[in-house]
């Protein structure tokens, strides 16, 4: 009589037991909650009068688009919405085109044909961003001074576009380095020209890739609050500089501070949200692996 | 391939399509279509900007050859009028907004000059003026500083004097100031900046509810009223527990005056002695401070400071407010109907209240010092009053600044309640000697003139406020701040 023996059960894996999975499940929608949770409550809050806002907390209440359209309200004089948005609209758009112009190339280098000492570079470029900023916003409040750039968009695609560059070019060359380089040389051998490799081979690859640094980039420089309020907190300035103009020393701003910081996250989140596959693609094929 | 499938197979295009169209509707909505092009003008740099002066000069020759009628001087003249224009950095408020907006419906017909404000937050406003003024950034031309910053800008020559630029204005009339303004705004008689509202603080306090206040209380006195009244539904008093030296720094300030405390001792040549934190008389009045918000203060009270204490008496939450006098123009009709008014609490000082002002300065790296002085003269000169109580009611004139506002029949019975109760606590705010000891630097109440104090006051407030939090004790927290102020002693 043949004898059948059961297989040994396997362990069950963290997440696969039931009971495991529905407190793993249960603890993802808590944290994800608790992150969420501040953005809910304030978008809420735009939509309150100014005494309910700064009352007891409240969940039920008349909502009102009165505070957006108080802080979208152009007053003569004063840095409008319609004016931050556009500031902020070309300056994201100028540095993040320029640091990506700039950090593509330099990527390439480093990834498709490193040169002598390319981890040394490659330290370097990052190594930028341990100097902390207000280290050296004097410095460079004096070189924008003496160049006439205080208070102009320029000094603020310059110092956006360096702020990115190190950024990209990290995220970037990892991108880079997955592209086969059987496919690089299969072009080559085809005759391919550097540029047409660049352009049919190794740009469609990586076009995730691009997108999720680019947005990157786009976040970092519509976020930025330090280098607009010092260097260009004047009529030129962004909309980070905008919201924190809806405070008041004396006097409710809850409601109207709230509506306004809902406005300047919009086009950050729906950016996200239209690109979410496309980062979460590149991400996981590059730097954040 | 339709619409639809292109942004679907490309969700980026849709992506920039929709940003494109938001900045589009946006700058559309705010001011006119110009404006888009403009920003994409400015963004291209300066070489836009030269070429836009050169076609612009261009077609200015070319029009006054064609219009020439021989009064080429007042074609000039009316050309730079219309080509003025100032940059006022300023504290978000909505005075300050309404002043903008009157600016451009009264100042800027008048005057041709275009006002451009810029408005920041408290802190970061004064980072920011105070690099620019001191650094001649030339960003701005004329700046809201308040009366802690003016003597020290004025004594450090970043500032504009203004006793000549007054005395030539006939509308400006620098007699009429308050005098212990006018003082505090001032160093060796020059006027460096001139007061838009000015403050002291008093109590305010529910006359339904409490009845048996004096006039001219002692802190002792508001302490029991207080421990009286206060209640579930309603605490005894309202004060600023929040850290920073302008706001539980400027209310304990006042009370460690009158308990006979100091911040330091001064030198001889006025600058910074030694550390007066670790004397019984600031501990007094600290552990005083702290027991009073215990027993019967405002919940939460170490992140409360002006805008809660207000909304908190405003929704009948506290029966009493010790704060500053122009909270009592920002209330509500019924709640002014049932608020009575009495001077700040004393104990060793025949008075306590504190002074403060929110004032007009011009740079010494202004490049349009005539216009920054216009602007400056129309904002703050009792015309301005007139143009306020006109368009929004006498009430809302900014209050403290003039004698003049306090003559005006019309500006007593619309501000009956308050105003000879502020104009009373403003005249008696002990500017030049606020309590029993001399203190070193400029003249100042609820602060000490020296620059130090900004930074000393903040961090020893954040010791403070977590004390009245219960996170550490009063003893820990002064002997850490008693460290902190000894840092700057000479």
């Amino acid at each position: 009589m043949a004898m059948f023996t059961r297989a040994p059960k396997a362990e069950p894996i963290l997440g696969q037991n039931r009971v495991v999975h529905h407190l793993l499940s249960l603890l993802t929608w808590i944290i994800g909650l608790l992150f969420f949770f501040p953005l809910f409550w304030l978008t809420l809050n735009g939509f309150k009068e100014e005494s309910v806002a700064n009352g007891d907390p409240v969940l039920f209440f008349d909502p009102t688009l009165d505070r957006f359209s108080e802080v979208t309200e152009a007053n003569a004089g004063l840095l409008s919405f319609a004016e931050a948005f556009g500031n902020s609209f070309w300056i994201v758009l100028a540095s993040t085109a320029l640091a990506m112009v700039l950090a593509v190339p330099a990527a390439y280098a480093l990834a498709i044909r490193p040169m002598r000492k390319w981890r040394d570079v490659l330290f370097f470029f990052i190594s930028t961003k341990f100097l902390p900023i207000v280290g050296i916003i004097m410095p460079i409040w004096i070189i924008a001074r003496d160049l006439n750039l205080l208070g102009t968009r320029t000094v603020l695609i310059v110092l956006y576009t360096a702020m990115n560059l190190p950024l990209a070019v990290w995220m970037l060359r990892s991108f880079f380095a997955e592209v086969p380089k059987e496919l690089i040389e299969a072009a080559q051998i085809d005759g391919c020209s550097l540029m047409g490799q660049i352009r049919q081979v190794i740009l469609p690859i990586v076009a995730p890739g691009l997108a999720a640094t680019a947005l990157l980039c786009v976040i970092f420089a519509w976020n930025e609050f330090f280098f607009a309020v010092q260097l260009n907190p004047t009529g030129a300035s962004t909309i980070p500089v905008w919201v924190n103009s809806q405070q008041k020393f004396q006097g409710q701003f809850l409601a109207g501070l709230s509506a306004a910081s809902v406005l300047a996250t919009l086009p950050v989140v729906i950016a996200g949200w239209f690109a979410q596959k496309r980062m979460i693609r590149g991400l996981a094929m590059g730097a954040i692996k | 391939m339709s619409q639809d499938k292109r942004f679907r197979s490309k969700p980026w295009l849709m992506l920039m399509s929709l940003l494109a169209a938001f900045a589009l509707v946006a700058t559309a909505c705010g001011s006119d279509a110009t404006d888009l092009a403009d920003a994409a003008t400015d963004a291209a740099g300066d070489a836009a900007d030269a070429a836009g002066d050169a076609a612009g000069d261009a077609a200015e020759a070319v029009e006054d050859a064609v219009t020439d009628d021989g009064d080429d001087d007042d074609a000039m003249e009316e050309e730079a009028m219309e080509d003025r224009s100032i940059t006022v950095a300023l504290v978000g408020n909505d005075n300050i907004t309404r002043m903008g907006e009157l600016a451009a419906e009264y100042f800027t017909p008048e005057t041709g000059i275009e006002v451009n404000l810029t408005v920041l937050d408290e802190q970061t406003l004064r980072e920011v003026t105070t690099r620019d003024v001191g650094a001649g950034g030339e960003q701005f031309d004329v700046v809201q500083i308040g009366m802690y910053e003016t003597p020290q800008f004025g004594a450090n020559g970043w500032l504009v004097g203004l006793n000549d630029l007054a005395a030539a204005s006939d509308t400006y009339d620098i007699d009429d100031l308050i005098p212990a303004v006018r003082n505090g705004l001032s160093v060796d008689g020059e006027l460096y900046s001139s007061p838009f509202y000015a403050e002291s603080s008093f109590v305010m306090y529910r006359s339904d509810i409490i009845d048996n206040m004096p006039d001219a209380p002692t802190w002792e006195e508001v302490a029991a009223i207080a421990r009286e009244v206060d209640s579930d539904e309603m605490a005894g008093i309202c004060l600023r527990g929040k850290p920073g030296w302008g706001d539980l720094g400027a209310a304990f300030t006042t009370v460690l005056n009158t308990f006979g405390g100091t911040w330091w001792l001064a030198n001889d040549d006025g600058s910074i002695g030694a550390s007066q934190v670790d004397q019984p008389e600031f501990a007094e009045a600290l552990n005083f401070y702290v027991d009073l918000l215990n027993d019967a203060g405002e919940d939460d009270a170490a992140n409360s400071s002006f805008n809660e204490c207000k909304t908190l008496y405003e929704e009948g939450k506290v029966a009493m407010w010790y704060d500053a006098t122009v909270a009592a123009s920002l209330f509500p009709e019924d709640v002014v109907e049932n608020t009575a008014f009495a001077l700040a609490p004393t104990k060793e000082t025949a008075a306590s209240g504190w002074l403060w002002a929110w004032t007009l300065a011009i740079p010494v790296s202004t490049s349009d010092q005539d216009a920054a002085w216009q602007f400056i003269d129309w904002a703050t000169n009792a015309g301005y009053h007139e143009i306020i109580a006109e368009e929004d009611g006498w009430r809302a004139v900014p209050p403290g600044t003039r004698k003049s506002l306090y003559e005006r029949d019309e500006y007593l019975e619309a501000a009956d309640a308050f105003a000879q109760r502020t104009l009373d606590a403003m005249l008696a705010a002990p500017i030049d000697n606020p309590g029993t000891e001399p203190r070193p630097g400029l003249p100042g109440v609820q602060y000490v003139g020296v620059p130090e104090f900004q930074d000393v006051g903040t961090r020893c407030t954040e010791l403070f406020s977590a004390a009245i939090a219960g996170s550490t004790s009063v003893e820990d927290a002064l002997a850490d701040c008693h460290i902190i102020a000894s840092e700057v002693s000479n």
